[in-house]
This record gives structure tokens, C-alpha cells and sequence, in this order.
């Protein structure tokens, strides 16, 4: 190894002897680092006797009263309590690997006891830093669905969708409801300890508070409803939001809108509007809808059937989450034309196809209980060659 | 519920071997359960935890091996966040504490922990006793099931971005019910998985209507729920993001029906349920839950078992009645611990999660 790859290594290792008074490094035969390669604390220059008096005393106990590691003491706060791991002894050395990696970009300290050993020499102490992972681009709010700038006064949920992954725990602090008049609306939002993410979280579900949408409900009554028909509201994002790399978002966010009478309409898809490709063709399938739906079920909630097949093809959602495109890998077989449909899809309002957001005592009975796409054939004269 | 104590009185090794013989005889099998989040805690027979994965969508249970005898020492853990970040060698800024459950055999305290806050945050389960030690449990090569949550729509989207958050768990006859919040459609499912897992594939959906307020309630979901028997016969209170809370008897809640559940109690506002247990003093049953704003309530189950539901629009809490415990404050976690007792988790002004015993009020 060259004098250039053993700097290297060292700065690579990150490793900084911190020693205790009278507790010199090179005062003893032993050594203690941090291998970073390894993601663990190595004691050197144990002798035979040494390794076996560890070894046939393999209680935890022991081995965990030679060799501490722990997150590093800050400044006035007491010690932190050891890290959890395992001992492995080989090759004259004692290793401690912790049962959770070291987390990057951040500082720990190890304590070695050789007084345990029989040697009476002060603890060595190390102090160490791991290094951050590579650096992914800021993060930033890309879009708030639903996209339109008038939403009905019920609306249900909004979707904020991030350029990168965010962090779980702080959701509800950062994003806040004004009136025009300036003052905030008082918790918009239900507040769930699970935070409903993706599963890359890179899109946080917010529901507004169904108990003040749903008419008669209590906390309605009492609290009054989140938004009015005809009063301007500007949704906020507050930039100090953690990303899953603990910076906070690149700028703030604002989403402006009005809000309009309350959707009490199930979508309907015999009220869809379709442009079919033509056969033999791999132009889209557009579908117009009377009003927006919901983004997020919008991408996988709708399938095409053509001669009892489902095709495989890209999906888009349209201007507004107010139409959709389906451009099929194949060219489109001739034969009849379908599209399947959950029936949970839902509007902006939570109307959803197999029932309204409000469902009436006296219709109990005709609520379906199944989430069996329906199928709705497709209208296809027009695009006969 | 009232917990019925057992009480052992074999040697340790006897319960070692007790604990060996039902985990086999449950269905479990060795190995390390790939758990990718660690959410909701519910105890089952014989040292079994449930823990319900929403990243994964699946529900795990492992053995503990944790089956008693019976400690009934208090537990108390100041600053139980920092010493769980210490032993996971991480920041108690970095780490989030999701739920707690007392496993009824020990008297122990299992507390479910992600450490990191992003995608890529590692399960974690610690089980703290009434010494105070906090040990996180090593879940190699342990006895375990996994079942996967039915009920998810079909999906052509290549990469779905729906998840389905489990909100709470309980078992109860042989049955994990599991109360889970969609990312995207609405709605209320309640999922009852037959525990052995393997005995009977996977769960059902049920879908709970309650009546409220002349209208049916049918999407709301679930927050938290508690089992409770009224006359013998086994029943789930389910407490809604709406604020009802509704009884349902176990009995009904088959699978793929509808089951109209009856709103015995409006909690009134502001008033996110996030636990809830069910306990009895002076002869007296009594439900006590924790809430998001506004503090811990004790509910009077008298007449529970022969409410009507409440149909009317609510001026103001009907149904059931019950008083705000005042002196319980910032309560995130609750469990039953025996008789008397329940165990809290308490976020204290400075941040600082405590883990604190209680008297039953």
C-alpha cells in the first residue's frame, strides 16, 4: 500500500483519536478503530491468552464491559446507554458489530477496557464519524392534486407529490389552510400518527376532516365546515419540512383556489365521454370525464378489455384529472371495446362509482360490497377504418 | 376485557418448553420475519405479537418466547425515546415510536419503533420491563407467521402507489382483527384473519356500517378499537374518525358481509381517538381512550348492551357518558398492564416520550 492509499484509507475511515489524558494511542500494544468498509469497531493486538480468556467467557456481559460503543456525548448531556451488537473474536481481534448499521453523517464513540484484560492501562476512548451518503438533488413540491383551482366546498383528500422521498413524523405541522382573510382554518386536516405516504413516500395523503365535511356530523356543527362555497382559501406548504435526508424542501408552496357547491354526484361511466383509437392503429383512448376524479386511483383504476383481452399499454391523466388516455403497446385489435372499472374510483368529493360520499338510510340495501372492476363496453363505430 | 391472570407454576425451563410446544402447534415456523415496518402491537395466546407491517401490507406473528410468570412491578422508563435511540445507536430526533402493547403473560411493555423517518427506516421492537431495561429484540431465527392483508384492489399500474395503513389491531376468539386506512379510496375496512394463519388462508373484509345522524356512516375508518364482552358474547367498540363510537359483536362480523354496527357513543369534538382499552372497577366496566387534543376519557358502559343506536343529529355527547381525566395529559400510548393498572406512553413538553404506569381511574 502506497503512502497516497493509506491517507486515503484513513480520511475514508473518518476516524478521529480523541485519547483520554494519560491514555496515548501509542501507549499500549492495543489499537481501536472504526472500519468503515465493515460498519464496525475493531480492538487490535490482543494476545493469545487474551483471546481465549474472552473467548471461554463469551457471556455478553463481559465482552460488552471491554468494549463500549455508543452514539458520541454531546456537549451537558449525559452519556448515552451502549449500543446493542454482537462480539465476534478472530485474528488477535475483538470486533463489535452493531445490530443496526451506523447511520451516515453521524458521530459515535467506542471505549475500550483493557483493565478488564488484566492490563492496567487507562481505557482508550475513540471517537468516530460515519460518512453521509452520496447527495441526491433537493427536494421540492412538484404538484398538489387536485390540480384544478375551484374545488368543491367537500372535498376529501389532497395529494402532495414530492420530488424525492420525505420524512414520516412532521406532516401536519407543515401544511396549513388559509382563508383570504388571512387567518388559518383550525385543523383542516385528519390527523393520523401513520401519515398516509406512498410507499416510496414521495406522496402524502391529506384528508380533510370527514367529521366537518358529512352534513349533521358533529364536529361539523360545532366547528363549522372547512371551506364555503365561493370563499377563496390558499393551501400552504412550509419549507422547513424534513426530506428523508433532513433538509428541508428547496422553497415554500401555495396552492390558491376557490371553493364551489358541494359534489354530491357519483361518477358515472356511462356519462364518459370515449375517443377511441382507431383498429389496427395505437392512437390513444381518450375518455372525457364531467368533472375531475381522483389523481392518485385515476392511475390504476381504469383497464381496457378489446375482445374479452385486457391490453397492456401507458396510461396518462389528463388537464385537471378531468380526462384519461390509454395508448396500448399493440395496435388495437378489432372486436368488442370495454373498459373495467373499480368501483371504489372516487371524485375530488369521495362520491366514488359504487356509491355517494353520503349514503341515505333508505338506501342501505343498494350498496354493493365489492371491489369487482365493472365493466362498461365501449362505444366503436366511429373508429371502424 | 377483563384479563384473566394464569397463573404458572412450572420452572422457567417448563415455560420455555410450554412456549416451544404452542409456537409449532400455531403454525409458526423458524426463521427471520422479513418485517420492512413496524406498526401496530396486539398480544396474542401465549406470547404471540402481532405486528402489523403497513409497508409490507402483511401482518406478522412471532413468538416472543416472553410467557410469564406474571410481573406486576410497575413500569416506568423516563425519556424512553433517547434510551431506545441509544441502544439502536441513533438520535431520538431520528427515531418514531408507533405503538405499545403490554404483553398480558409478562407484564412487559413491547413498543413498536421505526428507526429513520424516511423510506428506508428500519423496524425496530424493544421490550422494556419493570427494572427499566430497554432491549431490542433480535428477530433472527425466531418463530413467526406472516400473512398478507387481503382486500387490496386489483392494480395495472406498474408501480401502485397505494398502501393501506394499518390504524390498530386486537385479537379476540381466535381472530386478528385489523382496522387499515387506505392512501387513496376511502373507506372503512375492517379485516378479520383467523389466527393460526396457515389453518385458514387468508382473512376477509368486513364492511361496518354505523347509524348516525340519520344518515349511514359507511366509509368512515376505524381509528382504534378494544374487545369487550356484554352478556357473555364477545364484541369489538370501534372508535371512528367521525367520533362515534360503535359496539359490534364478534359473532356478526362475517366475512364479506355488511354489518351494521350501533353508534352507542358520540365522543365529541376534536377528538381523534388514538387507544383505547376496556376495563373494570368497583363492578363496573369502563372504557378509557386516549385523544389526539383533547386529554383521556373514562366511558360508563352501563346500558351499553342495550343501546340504541343513536340516529339523530347531535347538539351535543349523547349515549354513553364520560369524564375527561384531567391529570392524564399528552397520553400517544395506552395499554391495559392487570386489574388495576394501565400503561402509558406520555409525550412531555420538552419532546421526551415517557413510559408511565397509571392507576386505573
Amino acid at each position: 500500500m502506497t503512502i497516497k492509499h493509506l491517507l486515503l484509507s484513513l480520511i475514508t475511515l473518518s476516524m478521529l483519536f480523541a485519547p483520554r489524558p494519560n491514555c496515548a494511542a501509542e501507549q499500549g500494544r492495543f489499537a481501536v478503530r472504526f472500519d468503515a468498509s465493515k460498519g464496525v469497531v475493531e480492538v487490535s493486538g490482543l494476545n493469545d491468552s487474551e483471546i481465549k480468556a474472552l473467548s471461554t467467557n463469551p457471556a455478553p456481559n463481559t465482552l460488552a464491559s471491554v468494549l463500549i460503543v455508543r452514539v458520541a456525548t454531546k456537549p451537558d448531556q449525559p452519556q448515552a446507554s451502549p449500543i446493542v451488537g454482537k462480539y465476534e473474536l478472530a485474528d488477535k481481534k475483538l470486533q463489535f458489530i452493531p445490530r443496526y448499521p451506523f447511520v451516515a453523517d453521524s458521530d459515535y464513540e467506542a471505549e475500550f477496557h483493557p483493565s478488564s484484560l488484566g492490563e492496567n492501562v487507562t481505557p482508550y476512548l475513540i471517537s468516530f464519524h460515519v460518512k453521509p451518503k452520496g447527495q441526491t438533488p433537493p427536494t421540492t413540491v412538484v404538484a398538489v392534486y387536485p390540480t384544478s383551482d375551484v374545488l368543491p366546498e367537500n372535498q376529501l383528500k389532497l395529494y402532495v407529490q414530492f420530488s424525492g422521498p420525505m420524512s414520516r413524523g412532521e406532516a401536519y405541522r407543515r401544511v396549513r389552510v388559509r382563508a383570504d382573510d388571512g387567518d388559518l382554518v383550525e385543523r383542516p386536516f385528519l390527523e393520523l400518527g401513520e401519515e398516509l405516504w406512498n410507499p416510496e413516500m414521495t406522496r402524502l395523503t391529506l384528508l380533510f376532516d370527514p367529521g366537518r365535511i358529512k352534513r349533521g356530523l358533529k364536529p361539523r356543527e360545532e366547528e363549522g365546515p372547512i371551506l364555503e362555497s365561493g370563499k377563496r382559501y390558499s393551501f400552504e406548504i412550509d419549507p422547513a419540512w424534513r426530506d428523508a435526508s433532513n433538509r428541508p424542501l428547496i422553497k415554500p408552496f401555495r396552492k390558491n383556489f376557490r371553493a364551489s357547491a358541494p359534489d354530491e354526484t357519483q361518477p358515472n361511466p356511462k356519462n364518459w365521454r370515449f375517443e377511441p383509437g382507431k383498429i389496427g392503429s395505437r392512437d390513444p383512448l381518450v375518455i372525457h370525464f364531467p368533472e375531475p376524479l381522483d389523481a392518485a386511483m385515476l392511475q390504476h383504476a381504469i383497464r381496457v378489455e378489446a375482445a374479452g383481452q385486457v391490453l397492456a399499454g401507458r396510461t396518462e391523466v389528463g388537464a385537471e384529472e378531468a380526462s384519461w388516455r390509454f395508448s396500448p403497446d399493440q395496435p388495437w385489435p378489432d372486436g368488442e371495446l370495454a373498459i373495467l372499472v373499480n368501483p371504489e374510483l372516487e371524485d375530488r368529493a369521495g362520491n366514488s362509482v359504487a356509491r355517494p360520499f353520503e349514503v341515505d338510510a333508505v338506501r342501505e340495501g343498494s350498496v354493493p360490497n365489492s371491489t369487482k372492476p365493472l365493466r362498461y363496453p365501449i362505444p366503436r363505430e366511429r373508429s371502424r377504418r | 376485557m377483563i384479563r384473566s391472570r394464569l397463573t404458572l407454576l412450572g420452572s422457567a425451563l417448563a415455560v420455555l418448553a410450554l412456549s416451544t410446544v404452542s409456537a409449532s402447534a400455531a403454525g409458526l415456523s423458524k426463521g427471520t420475519p422479513d418485517i420492512k415496518s413496524a406498526g401496530a402491537l396486539a398480544f396474542g395466546p401465549d406470547g404471540v405479537l402481532f405486528v402489523g407491517d403497513t409497508a409490507s401490507g402483511s401482518l406478522f406473528a412471532v413468538a416472543t418466547g416472553d410467557t410469564g410468570p406474571f410481573n406486576s412491578g410497575t413500569l416506568k422508563v423516563e425519556n424512553l425515546g433517547k434510551k431506545i435511540a441509544d441502544a439502536i445507536g441513533t438520535e431520538r430526533e431520528d427515531i418514531l415510536i408507533n405503538d405499545l402493547a403490554i404483553n398480558p403473560k409478562s407484564g412487559k411493555a413491547y413498543v413498536s419503533v421505526s428507526r429513520g423517518k424516511g423510506p428506508d427506516a428500519t423496524p425496530v421492537i424493544v421490550r422494556v420491563d419493570n427494572s427499566g431495561k430497554v432491549e431490542p429484540l433480535s428477530l433472527e431465527n425466531v418463530e413467526f407467521a406472516k400473512t398478507s392483508l387481503p382486500g387490496v384492489p386489483e392494480s395495472s399500474a406498474p408501480r401502485n402507489a397505494r398502501s393501506e395503513a394499518i390504524t390498530d389491531l386486537a385479537y379476540v376468539d381466535g381472530r386478528v382483527f385489523v382496522a387499515g386506512l387506505s392512501n387513496e379510496e376511502f373507506s372503512s375496512r375492517l379485516i378479520a384473519i383467523p389466527y393460526p394463519f396457515a389453518d385458514a388462508g387468508k382473512g376477509t373484509s368486513i364492511e361496518i356500517y354505523h347509524g348516525a345522524h340519520g344518515k349511514f356512516e359507511t366509509k368512515s375508518p376505524v381509528r382504534t378499537f378494544a374487545a369487550y364482552e356484554i352478556k357473555g358474547e364477545p364484541h369489538l367498540l370501534a372508535a371512528y374518525t367521525c367520533t362515534p363510537l360503535v359496539k359490534l359483536p364478534v359473532a356478526a362480523l362475517k366475512p364479506g358481509t355488511h354489518y351494521k354496527g350501533t353508534t352507542v357513543a358520540e365522543l365529541g369534538n376534536r377528538n381523534k381517538p388514538l387507544d383505547m382499552i376496556v376495563y373494570n372497577k368497583d363492578g363496573h366496566d369502563f372504557l378509557l381512550l386516549a385523544n389526539s387534543a383533547r386529554g383521556v376519557m373514562k366511558i360508563k358502559t352501563e346500558g351499553v348492551d342495550t343501546a340504541e343506536s343513536i340516529t339523530s343529529r347531535v347538539a351535543d355527547k349523547k349515549g354513553q357518558t364520560y369524564d375527561t381525566i384531567a391529570e392524564l395529559k399528552g397520553v400517544v400510548q395506552l395499554d391495559s398492564l392487570d386489574k388495576g393498572h394501565a400503561v402509558v406512553l406520555v409525550q412531555a413538553n420538552d419532546g421526551a416520550l415517557n413510559l408511565e404506569t397509571i392507576d386505573l381511574p
